[in-house]
């Protein structure tokens, strides 16, 4: 999937050198665009200045903590706010939420999960009803059930087509050979482990490489669609 | 215990007065009863002896025979040598004959246990055969059947009234204690409800109920204690766990960048090591954390709190994926499209699914896999972690959910854990309702399955 829009924006909220260092540099290694705020006042004002795509906020911050900070957002502010806190208990995450938090991650993370949450937050609030899905040289058309490989159709039948579409609309998602089965091909049919193994194996052949590749064989559960990750 | 106080010294009483009242009824109806009726009975006989004919007798003592169809006898003897003419008369009663000589006119007596119902003796003559006339009557079968009864119906009667009398005297008041005893035994300990069983008395049962009050005060104190102890040590190892967890994610960051840069194979392993370590000391301090507040009594399923399954799998999936990748483990997860709401603590839902996948990814090998399969069917889900990884002989297996136990595979492989991670998610998963299995894969691995039930659709 092709991303020629701007980087985007992130705001972190953060008090620990250390950690906001760290911040600092797995975003901007990630491809974002990332402010520094090293206290809650400098978070909370930096934020409502706007200009950013999403905010991730410590709450447990010096002077002004990061609930106050929400609550100072609250209903002024829409940009999406991904909380990190030392504070595991219940409480703290739902009261985070009810101040309009949108995720939550406790410390100690992998600065990889908070990039695959901001992006995954991110495609949520940029999408698009657009229903064409391109990838290296395929491009699937789900609306007018097509598809193209280097501008050739590749013959899939409507099996195999329905097979490769239940996988594309779920990209990174691993599934079942049973989900496939149930989802892509007819109850009167044969749905057994190795009908659909012949149709992923058909579908490799007919995509090619490199965009057969993309279906990924998952130990113990059956498939996954790997779609080209981008900022 | 002093001996003789209190309650056996009621016992006693109670029987002493059961014995004597029965006694005394007995003695007093009975007695009352055998005088009138040999009263009535010598009453009716004495017109037998007032017809005795002195010559008719002294005619012919040895045959002198006077009474009605043999239910009256009456015999002759000589005053002096007190001898009858008659060889089979009966020896004259002493008894009679003392009471004659003691001035008695016609002494009588009334026979119970002898053949003769009873017998009268008169004077006749200063001497001579028929001096002294003694008249034997017969006792009907059916009066001695109703008197016998009338013993039997008065014993019974007085035991009966002296059981009362005991019950109302000793065992009512001694049931009435020990019911309270009971009931303040089924609640010692308990903070509401106890009620003290002692009351003025100062026998065994006063006593007990003393020591039982001084028990209660003792549990209470002690669960006080207690719990100010295991309050302390939650609060304790909340702080711990969050002031480590600051320090344990600047770590874990810095680790992680420079895993992701280019070093030098032998750093490179100790830097993957290092970011394992922080991982698994993460884990740790959630356990112990969560370990005390489950020994305080925390209930996953308290205010109906829901969580979606679905996401939890994804997110706890992709976070060990991460370690897994530093491991040369692959780490993936399936979940059906639609949610799979269950009701749980989503803190502790997630605890437990984390810590059967960081068994898996931490006792797995380079090029190991995985597998997270998360499915719903018939208002059930199936959430099971499989792995292809050493496993554990099949031996050890009922004793894996035990807090302290690794089986020694795995203690060779990683020194590190002790077995805690597994125990507290066996008791989230029993708390919660669910079960855990844990069964060994083919050719190799083992396969954890937390099975349980939806929750409820939530009303519209």
């Amino acid at each position: 999937m092709a991303h020629d829009a701007p980087p985007a924006r992130v705001l972190v909220v953060e008090d620990d050198p250390p950690i906001a260092a760290g911040l600092v540099r797995g975003l901007k290694a990630a491809g974002f665009v990332v402010e520094l705020a090293c206290d809650g006042e400098r978070g909370a004002a930096a934020g409502l200045a706007g200009g950013f795509d999403l905010a991730v906020l410590d709450l447990m911050l010096p002077g002004q903590s990061g609930f106050a900070v929400l609550e100072q957002w609250r209903g002024r502010l829409s940009t999406p706010t991904i909380v990190l806190t030392a504070s595991t208990d219940l409480e703290s995450r739902l009261r985070a939420f009810a101040l309009g938090a949108v995720d939550y991650l406790p410390k100690p993370f992998w600065i990889e999960e908070l990039v695959a949450r901001i992006r995954a937050r991110l495609r949520i609030g940029a999408a698009t009803p657009t229903r064409t899905v391109a990838w290296d040289d395929v491009v699937l058309d789900l609306d007018a059930r097509t598809v193209l490989v280097a501008g050739a159709a590749p013959g899939l039948t409507a099996h195999e087509f329905n097979v490769l579409v239940y996988m594309v609309e779920r990209p990174g998602r691993a599934v079942t050979r049973q989900q496939l089965a149930e989802a892509a091909l007819p109850a009167s049919g044969d749905r057994s482990d190795r009908t659909v193994d012949s149709h992923i194996a058909r579908i490799r052949r007919k995509l090619g490489k490199p965009g057969g590749l993309r279906v990924a064989t998952v130990w113990g559960i059956g498939y996954r669609f790997d779609a080209p990750e981008g900022p | 215990m002093t001996r003789g106080r209190g309650l056996p010294r009621r016992v006693l009483l109670a029987a002493a007065l059961c014995a004597a009242l029965a006694v005394l009824v007995t003695v007093v109806v009975l007695t009352r009863m055998f005088l009138a009726l040999s009263l009535q009975r010598i009453a009716m006989m004495m017109p037998e002896l007032d017809g005795f004919e002195r010559r008719l007798c002294e005619a012919d003592p040895a045959g002198y025979r006077r009474g009605s169809a043999g239910l009256v006898r009456v015999d002759v003897y000589d005053p002096v040598t007190l001898r009858s003419a008659a060889a089979d008369a009966p020896a004259i009663d002493p008894v009679l004959l003392a009471r004659l000589r003691a001035g008695e006119a016609t002494p009588a007596r009334h026979y119970w246990f002898e053949l003769w119902g009873g017998a009268a003796l008169r004077q006749m003559a200063a001497e001579g055969p028929c001096g002294l006339v003694v008249m034997r009557w017969q006792t009907a079968g059916r009066e001695r059947a109703t008197v016998l009864a009338a013993i039997v119906v008065f014993l019974a009667v007085a035991v009966a009234a002296a059981v009362v009398a005991a019950s109302v005297v000793a065992i009512r008041p001694l049931t009435q204690r020990l019911e309270r005893l009971r009931g303040a035994a089924q609640r010692v300990g308990t903070e509401a409800g106890y009620a003290s069983a002692a009351d003025a008395e100062t026998d065994d049962l006063g006593q007990l109920a003393h020591l039982l009050d001084a028990a209660h005060r003792r549990i209470l104190a002690d669960a006080e204690a207690m719990g100010r102890r295991q309050r302390a040590l939650e609060q304790h190892l909340g702080a711990v766990a969050h002031d480590l967890r600051t320090p344990l994610a600047s770590l874990q960051m810095g680790l992680e960048h420079l895993a992701a840069g280019t070093l030098h194979p032998e750093y490179a392993g100790l830097v993957r090591g290092a970011l394992g370590d922080v991982v698994y000391m993460a884990a740790l301090t959630e356990n112990l954390h969560l370990a005390s507040r489950l020994a305080d009594g925390a209930d996953p399923l308290r205010d109906g709190l829901r969580v979606e399954l679905g996401a939890l799998v994804e997110q706890v999936a992709r976070r060990h994926g991460l370690l897994g990748r530093l491991r040369g483990i692959e780490v993936h997860a399936a979940r059906p499209d639609a949610g799979v709401e269950v009701v749980c603590n989503p803190a502790m839902a997630e605890q437990a699914v984390a810590n059967l996948v960081h068994n898996a990814v931490a006792h797995g090998e380079p090029g190991g896999h995985v597998a997270v399969l998360l499915t719903s069917a018939g208002g059930r889900f199936s959430l099971s972690v499989v792995d292809d990884g050493p496993g554990v002989p099949p031996a050890d297996l009922p004793r894996l959910g035990e807090r302290t136990f690794r089986s020694d595979e795995a203690r060779r492989r990683d020194p590190k854990g002790s077995g805690l991670g597994l125990a507290i998610c066996g008791e989230v998963c029993e708390r919660a309702g669910w079960a855990l299995t844990l069964a060994v894969e083919q050719p190799r691995g083992l396969r954890a399955t937390i099975a349980g039930p939806l929750a409820p659709r939530a009303a519209p």
